[in-house]
């Protein structure tokens, strides 16, 4: 492997990873609260792709810069995860953890066969947002659109990690898992911390279906379901529930995808499923995951 | 320890369940025909359309035929991904039936299921379903279908029951050989990978690489023709990398292409990942040419228009075409259409129902039998150009050479295995 070769797929590689990371940070985030997976994750970046489809050429239309398009796919994305919270998830919270995964994955293809009736099945090119030049780094074309991407995904973890390192309601989320109860007598919100919780998942999300489209500038009604899974995987592998997990697993699964098909094209995706499994073969709790005992 | 495993087991059986549940989910709205698969089924499917069977009323039939009313039956994608080739088969059929009814070939045409195509939704399973219920209505032939993994089931059974099938854009080399009453007037898939191979020698091209979808008969049996062709032309296959239909990253595969100096790529694939195939390829810095086959046939290029710049594709005809029945059809059907389906689909089921009448004219008859024995080494002229039948029921015939300009698909060129046609 030559070095512009090995350089090049680095980049492809880390730009891969931050849009899985992203997308893991809110599986993790979910998890990390309320223990649930909400497999319905994947298809908020169906509904932020789509946003971002609609609402480019109505921007440029109104002369008005594309990237405010970013920010409404942002409040979208939002509130359709608060609202998947308050409709769908919160009435089965106290049922169960098998009724919560069986409801998220109704939420998954109810979302994605929603999008087909209100969209259409036929995939649809997204309009750029930046159209910027490539630049040539030591020999290889590196699209300056990637680089950016991949700078706007770094920055949002590190916001990420900051609020909830330092904030209020970003120390109220790490006391609800610890203890429930205790954090209620503590004058925590649960139910409030919970639905922040989804709004700022989902919010992620759709920086991730702008990380994707300025990659791969295409949206389907089923997008979501295989990247989800692939981001699931990455959340799981990190570590499911710790945030630096997530951003870790992200990476690390796509690096490993885009060197695996540099030259196994064929099997990347059996490398990368296998790898799911001697992960939790070997440690259970994933790489960066505590092995914490169940409370009772 | 076991309260521990139990989560770990639960999180590895529902990813189990999930997968397994998209496999399904997929599956079943496939076979549906329902819109939601209709870009998976585009991609896996993408050789499935409608056939125009032509049944004959003979003498014999029931409905007290003449032997001279060819009754067709056909069959094709109305939803789905690819109804847009349904919608334009509906309307050449209409069209070709219409001209022959007030024509004076002495012969008429009636289209079963009150003219209407019957839906195959681009899935094998559901075209079988059209096929039964086209049988019932007793025709003398049926017509379809566009896509290879459509037809293939069907024309299997309709050499069962003996029933002349004739495929308009099944290019699996496998549809023919199914039995003696199976025909096509398209190309076959070692064909295009073949003349993808002459287009490169003319142009000059001499490292090729491949990217194909290995889970798809189409794109392997053009990867193949073109790997075996390009190597008897003197190109060296640089890079071979394979990819899914339902992949979107090709960033891995498409630096390797740069990396291994290639200055042609083909990609046999179908239309909807090959904007970002292109785009793949040019971000990772190859300006090369990009070439596909007739699966590249509608391609969405918004946003891309610069990266199609140098980008080809093989095709059954150009609606650029100045021979003068691709003419008469381009206007006609612009006129009564407009161009939206004015596609290859179009112009296959078009031709198909005008070869029917003239296997009838051939034979004097217009049974089955009759029709089948007119069409056996028969030779064409229509919009897909002038062909000859071979002995499998295939016909040679050129191929339209394609590019695109500033986002739109432009005619190159003719080109004929012997020769290049301007």
């Amino acid at each position: 492997m030559t070095f512009s070769l090995f350089f090049q797929s680095l980049i492809n590689g880390l730009n891969q990873g931050a849009i899985y990371a992203l997308i893991a940070l809110g599986y993790t985030m979910v998890y990390g609260i309320i223990r649930m997976i909400n497999f319905a994750h994947g298809d908020f970046i169906m509904i932020g792709a789509y946003t971002l489809f609609y609402t480019i050429p109505m921007m440029i239309h109104a002369g008005m810069p594309a990237w405010i398009s970013v920010f409404l796919a942002v409040v979208i994305c939002a509130a359709v995860g608060v609202l998947v919270e308050v409709i769908a998830y919160k009435p089965v919270r106290r049922a169960g953890s098998m009724s919560a995964l069986i409801t998220a994955l109704a939420m998954s293809l109810f979302l994605e066969n929603l999008a087909m009736v209100l969209f259409g099945a036929k995939p649809h090119n997204v309009q750029k947002i930046f159209d910027l030049p490539s630049v040539n780094v030591l020999g290889v074309a590196l699209p300056l659109n990637v680089i950016l991407t991949i700078g706007i995904g770094v920055v949002m973890m590190a916001c990420l990690q900051i609020f909830i390192k330092s904030t209020k309601i970003g120390k109220a989320m790490r006391a609800v898992p610890q203890d429930r109860d205790a954090s209620i007598l503590a004058g925590i919100n649960v139910n409030k911390v919970i639905t922040m919780t989804f709004a700022i998942g989902s919010a992620l999300a759709a920086v991730a279906a702008l990380m994707y489209c300025a990659k791969y500038p295409r949206v389907t009604n089923d997008m979501g379901s295989m990247m989800g899974l692939k981001a699931f995987i990455a959340a799981v592998l990190g570590g499911i529930g710790v945030i630096p997990g997530a951003m870790l697993g992200g990476i690390l699964v796509g690096l490993i995808e885009i060197y695996v098909k540099l030259f196994a094209p064929g099997w990347y995706e059996a490398i990368t499923y296998g790898i799911l499994i001697v992960i939790l073969l070997v440690k259970p709790s994933g790489i960066l995951g505590k092995n914490v005992g169940e409370k009772v | 320890m076991k309260k521990r495993l139990l989560p770990v087991t639960l999180i590895t059986a529902l990813t189990a369940a999930f997968l397994a549940g998209c496999g399904s989910s997929a599956q079943q709205s496939a076979a549906g025909g329902s819109t939601a698969a209709a870009s998976s089924a585009a991609t896996q499917d993408a050789s499935a359309t409608q056939d125009a069977s032509s049944t004959q009323a003979d003498a014999s039939a029931p409905e007290g035929g003449d032997g001279k009313t060819i009754k067709i039956g056909a069959y094709g994608p109305i939803t789905g991904g690819s109804a847009v080739y349904g919608e334009g088969a509906q309307n050449a059929i209409a069209m070709a039936v219409e001209e022959i009814n007030d024509g004076d070939s002495g012969y008429k045409v009636e289209i079963v299921n009150g003219g209407k195509i019957v839906d195959d939704g681009g899935d094998a399973k559901q075209a079988i379903n059209a096929y039964n219920s086209l049988m019932k209505e007793g025709p003398s032939a049926i017509v379809g279908s566009f896509f290879s993994s459509v037809t293939l089931p069907v024309a299997e059974q309709a050499s069962k029951d003996n029933m002349l099938l004739l495929a308009t854009g099944a290019t699996n080399k496998d549809v023919t050989l199914k039995g003696s009453t199976i025909f096509r007037n398209c190309f076959i898939d070692p064909y295009q990978g073949k003349m993808a191979a002459q287009f490169a020698k003319e142009k000059g091209w001499t490292k090729a690489a491949v990217i194909y979808a290995k889970d798809d008969d189409y794109s392997n049996g053009l990867k193949d023709a073109f790997i075996e062709n390009a190597e008897a032309n003197g190109i060296e296959v640089v890079y071979v990398g394979e990819c899914t239909t339902k992949d979107t990253d090709f960033s891995s595969q498409t630096s390797q292409v740069v990396a291994k100096g290639a200055d042609f790529l083909f990609y046999p694939a179908f239309l909807d990942t090959v904007p970002l195939l292109v785009g793949a390829a040019r971000d990772a810095g190859f300006d090369g040419a990009v070439m596909g086959g007739d699966g590249w046939d509608g391609t969405d290029t918004a946003g891309f228009e610069d990266n199609f710049e140098n980008c080809y594709f093989t095709n059954h005809y150009s609606s650029e075409d100045t021979a003068p029945a691709v003419v008469n059809f381009v206007s006609k059907y612009t006129e009564k259409y407009g161009t939206e389906s004015l596609n290859a689909c179009a112009a296959l089921y078009y031709d198909a129902i005008y070869m029917l009448v003239e296997a009838a004219k051939n034979s004097g008859a217009s049974d089955t039998v009759s029709l089948v024995n007119g069409m056996t080494g028969m030779t064409f002229t229509g919009v897909g150009g002038t062909f000859t039948m071979d002995e499998n029921g295939d016909p040679e015939k050129s191929v339209a050479i394609n590019t695109f300009e500033g986002g739109k698909v432009k005619w190159l060129m003719t080109l004929s295995p012997e020769g290049t046609k301007e």
